[in-house]
Parts: structure tokens; sequence; C-alpha cells
């Protein structure tokens, strides 16, 4: 009797402390929460990007002067992002907020670019044989954007023994595409020093 | 000679007309009148761009990082001492499948009859009846 109550608990006691060592605990954070874990590039670093060239290129004049000398509204598309850091960023996290801003304060008119509008093509060469007469939508009348923005992201490391200097730089450009003018210049700069 | 005659008025008529389209859009104040060269020089390679608008483009570097370094080192070490029981393990496979190069000892027997696998015993099966009966006839002669 008192052996089969000495296993019992040996077997529970096993029990534990395997669902404490192998259980995976997840909570859910808000997205604006600043969370380091490793010192890359993360969802923080993203955020300010967006958050600082947001309100450089908001508040930049190059949109009242394309108003003022054309009358109507800029056209924006987006151009390619280069990273040219050492780690894997993808740009799409704070160019989507910066298109975001564009839309929503209809400051600029934003035209779909890349892979996806030869997708939108497409569907419109469908609609060409299998739509109703009345829906079908045309060819050669697309917008033609006005201005593009081209961008790089550096980075430049200095590491020695366990600590680590990490500068990043983000620099996004808004091109005249009839004149190849830079209109406007927006930057954020992220410094990080990493302990091990 | 008529037929020729027509044939190169006709050619010359139909590059005066594409001429006259060309002319049709006027050019702006200070517009380079070669544009058309140039919109055929990049017009060849543009789609490659264009269906890269709104992508990243790759283009990272390895930092110096010593530790990161040491990081790495100790994970592709890690991985090769996690390979080398399967390495053995195919080693013995692909041995056991080639037995040509495995010694065995003949016992003075004539190479090629028995199985003798380190001279060779890749021999066809007439050469190797012919062999085996030589070696009972030399046998049988020394007891005769």
């Amino acid at each position: 009797m008192r052996t089969i109550k000495i296993s019992q608990l040996a077997f529970l006691a096993m029990i534990i402390v395997m669902s404490s060592s192998c259980a995976r605990k997840i909570t859910r954070v808000a997205p604006d929460s600043t969370i380091e874990v490793s010192g890359r590039w993360n969802d923080t670093d993203a955020r300010f990007t967006a958050e600082e060239i947001t309100h450089e290129l908001m508040n930049g004049n190059w949109a009242n002067n394309h108003v003022l000398s054309k009358g109507k509204k800029p056209v924006v598309i987006v151009g390619l992002i280069r990273n040219k850091t050492h780690e894997h960023i993808e740009s799409e996290t704070f160019v989507k907020d910066i298109e975001k801003s564009l839309i929503g304060t209809q400051k600029a008119t934003v035209v779909q670019g890349g892979k996806m509008r030869e997708e939108l093509r497409a569907e419109r060469a469908d609609q060409q044989n299998n739509a109703s007469v009345s829906t079908v939508k045309k060819f050669g009348l697309e917008k033609g954007a006005d201005y593009m923005i081209q961008g790089n992201i550096n980075s430049i490391v200095d590491a020695y023994k366990r600590n680590k200097v990490v500068y990043y730089q983000v620099d996004l450009e808004l091109i005249d595409l009839q004149s190849n003018e830079k209109v406007w210049i927006g930057d954020k700069k992220i410094k990080k020093f990493v302990k091990n | 000679m008529k037929q020729l005659f027509l044939i190169t008025l006709l050619s010359f008529l139909f590059q005066n007309s594409i001429g006259a389209q060309n002319q049709l859009i006027p050019l702006e104040v200070d517009q380079n009148p070669n544009h058309d060269l140039a919109l055929q020089s990049i017009s060849e390679d543009s789609k490659q761009e264009i269906l890269l608008q709104g992508t990243t483009l790759q283009e990272t570097y390895t930092a110096i990082d010593p530790l990161e370094d040491r990081r790495r080192r100790r994970a592709e070490r890690k991985e090769y001492r996690s390979k080398r029981r399967l390495w053995r393990h195919q080693e013995a496979i692909e041995r056991s499948k080639n037995t040509v190069y495995t010694y065995h000892d003949n016992f003075g027997f004539a190479p090629g009859f028995y199985p003798n696998t380190f001279y060779n015993n890749r021999i066809s099966a007439p050469v190797a009846i012919g062999l085996g009966l030589l070696d009972v006839a030399l046998w049988s002669s020394c007891f005769w």
C-alpha cells in the first residue's frame, strides 16, 4: 500500500516537472509595445521609422507646391527600396504606413505599382471577354504618377568582445518623374547599444 | 524596271508617312528631339524594374562581429557532430555494397574460384567453371 502511494507521488511529481518545463507560454501584447529581444531590427524600429518619416512627408511643401503649379493633387507611386544593411529588413512594414497616411490625409493620390499592378491589368484583360459590357473596365485610363518614392536602408556595425553598437539609417526620397528632381528627402536614424 | 520604280516610290511614300506621323506629336518647350531614341533604349529591359516596384531589394552584407562568428562556428560544429553518426552509417552501407577491396584469405585455393575478393572475383561464369575444373584436375593428379 505504501509502495503504491510512493509510486503515485513520483509519477505526479514527474508530470508536474515535465509540464512546467515543456509548456510554452504565450501572452498577447499591444502592437505598439516595445519589446527588445535580440537587438536586431524589429517592429519597434519599423514603427518609429514609419512615424517619423510620415511626419516629415506630411509637413513637407512638395504637395502644396505641386497643387500650386499643376492645380491638382499629386499622384505618388512607391518604387524600389534597397536594404543594404547586415540584416533582413522588409520595408513594406513602414512604407504601407506612409501610403496609408498619404491616402488618409488626402494630401496625395497613391497608385499601385509592381506585380500587383500587373495583376490588376490581368484582371482588366480578363474582364474584356468575361464581364458584362456595362461593367467592363477600359484600358488606357490609369493615373500616371507624378512622383516616385525610392529609398535605401543602411547600417553600420561596431562590435568588440561582448558589446555591439548598431546604427541604422533609413532614407526615403520623393522624386519628380518628369524632371528627376528630388522634391523631398526624409530619414530616420536609429542607434542601438547591445551588451551580450 | 517599271515594277522596281513602283516599289521604290511606294517605300519612299511609306517612310514619309511614318515621319509625318512622328512629327504630329509636337515637342515640348526645350524637349530633346532624340527622346524617341531614349525611349527605345529603356523599353527593352524596363519590365523587370517595373515588377520590383514596392518591394525591398535585399543587398545585405555580413558584419564583422566576433561574438556572432563564434555562435555561427558553434552551430556549424554542432550540426557536423549531429551528422557524423549518419555519415558513418552511410559509409558502412557503402562498404557493404562494395566488397571488391575487402581482404579474404584464400587458404591456398586458386584465385577466382573461391571467394577471394582481394584479387578479383569479378570473372564471368564460364571462366570460373573452367578454373574450377582445372583446379580439381590438378588436385586429383596429385593423388593419382
